[in-house]
């Protein structure tokens, strides 16, 4: 992987990749969670989901706090973030504050012995979709980074926090539970999810490689530039084909007992997050600013 | 309600940064932290290709894109100047500016942790001086007036010389014009 100094884009570096990174999976577990729920999904999966969601969302949000600069030494400032609803900056601090009252109490209430109401729950996976619709939203309003200004970026970040979510919540959920839990009924939102995110992310990379100048460069970075390995290694290979590969070879019998024995569920969840880890990367990384001229 | 403007003549320019130390020296700023860069670019396809030197500041965008997207207020337009100024008081060093400023004319300052640009020097300019780089520009290349007004000279000059804004597609509405 190309170090920050590889980055096409160096305005934002490594803190705001795993910002978005963070951000999506936490927001995606807890949409998971709530999918899960209504499903009547296996009780531990459904509580990683919901657990995991503040803390990532937290973390990530704490490592972008770090990466401001003067905010950094003027704490107080960062109250001013608040403050400019016509950017989408203020827009996501709003959502994300409200996101993690909600899914602080929507996860660990019940632990304190608070029990909130059902729509409760609702009204977090809400926010969870506001969350990551948002960070995708951040970045494409930028006209200056026509690999960013892309209608197609928001979906492709929704698509692959959910399914990191998901992959997220399952990993947590074998962990704790020593491999004793049936997530055969996600297969199905799984497989859904990989191909939805590679079918928008082949189509989001065309108009990338038929775009203006600058867009065009960005799709070469990432095809064949410093960010290759990231891309078809990491993206491609990690995150799309070999979770594609396990499914494929899960649906017939003989392989079927193999692929669903914990260490490759939790495997493939691995590959999943590594996957939406180097997205976030490559987009952010890419983001070559327009030509003056 | 004023609008200031700036007008860049290429053929005038000798490329020499003066305007650029200019503003550094004026300001107080590091090497590199500048207003104003010289900026240098391919245009065209082979055969005809030619390379191009620019001096590049804060356009003082009419529709600026650094004000949409700063979540602090701390960059915003003062409409009795039409200039972009900053509230340095308020900047938090988010730098989504700086992503969102499509001529590249915000520079983050290391030490303050914020986010400056070219201030068009308002405050010399209220004394009835002219910005820095202006004054100091040895082949008068360029011009600073106030657009609002179609007989000041820098409104006369673009118009004769048919000077031209940077992507103007954009819609961003830029307040510093070029002769190339
Ligand atoms: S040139 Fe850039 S910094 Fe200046 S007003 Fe326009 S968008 Fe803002
Ligand atoms: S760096 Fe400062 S001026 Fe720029 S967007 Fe952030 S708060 Fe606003």
């Amino acid at each position: 992987m190309p170090d920050a100094q590889g980055l096409a884009q160096s305005t934002w570096g490594w803190p705001v990749i795993v910002y978005l990174f963070l951000a999506g999976v936490g927001a995606g577990a807890c949409l998971f969670a709530w999918w899960a729920e209504r499903r009547q999904g296996p009780e531990s999966l459904v509580t990683a989901g919901r657990r995991l969601a503040a803390p990532l969302v937290a973390a990530g949000t704490l490592l972008l706090v770090f990466d401001l600069g003067a905010g950094r030494m003027h704490p107080l400032r960062i109250l001013g973030l608040y403050s400019h609803p016509a950017s989408v900056m203020t827009l996501g601090t709003w959502i994300l504050s409200i996101f993690l009252v909600l899914s602080v109490v929507d996860g660990y209430g019940p632990l304190a012995g608070l029990r909130p109401p059902r729509w409760w729950a609702g009204l977090t996976a809400l926010f969870a979709l506001g969350v990551a619709l948002y960070t995708g939203v951040l970045l494409g309003v930028v006209q200056a980074i026509p690999f960013w200004n892309n209608a197609l970026l928001p979906v492709l970040f929704v698509l692959s926090a959910a399914s990191a979510g998901m992959s997220a919540a399952s990993l947590t959920a074998l962990l704790v539970e020593r491999g004793r839990v049936e997530l055969e009924g996600f297969r199905d939102l799984h497989r859904a999810l990989l191909v939805a995110e590679a079918a928008v992310l082949a189509l989001y990379l065309y108009f990338a490689a038929h775009g203006p100048e600058a867009a065009r460069l960005s799709y070469r970075l990432v095809v064949a530039g410093p960010l290759a390995p990231a891309f078809w290694l990491g993206l491609v290979g990690a995150g799309l084909a070999l979770p594609a590969l396990f499914e494929l070879l899960a649906a017939p019998r003989l392989w079927a007992r193999v692929l669903t024995r914990p260490a490759w569920l939790g495997l493939e969840a691995g590959l999943v997050l590594v996957g939406g880890l180097c997205l976030r990367l490559l987009v952010v990384g890419a983001g070559v600013p327009m030509r003056l001229l | 309600m004023a609008r200031y403007g700036m007008l860049i003549d290429l053929t005038l320019c000798a490329q020499c940064s003066a305007c650029t130390v200019a503003c550094e020296a004026l300001y107080g700023l590091p090497a590199g932290e500048s207003g104003v860069h010289l900026r240098s670019f391919e245009t065209g396809r082979f055969p005809a290709v030619q390379r191009i030197t620019l001096p590049v500041q804060c356009m003082h965008c009419q529709e600026p894109p650094c004000v949409q997207v700063c979540p602090t207020g701390a960059t915003y337009r003062d409409p009795a100047t039409g200039t972009v100024q900053m509230d340095y008081e308020r900047c938090v060093g988010c730098r989504y500016c700086m992503t969102a400023c499509p001529y590249g004319a915000r520079q983050f300052d290391e030490a303050q942790g914020t986010v400056a640009k070219c201030v068009f020097c308002t405050s010399r300019v209220e004394q009835g001086l002219q910005p820095a780089c202006v004054e100091t520009c040895i082949g008068q290349a360029r011009l600073f007036g106030n657009l609002g007004d179609p007989t000041s000279e820098v409104s006369r000059a673009i118009a004769e010389r048919k000077a031209v804004p940077l992507h103007p597609e954009l819609g961003t509405q830029p307040s510093v014009f070029y002769v190339f």
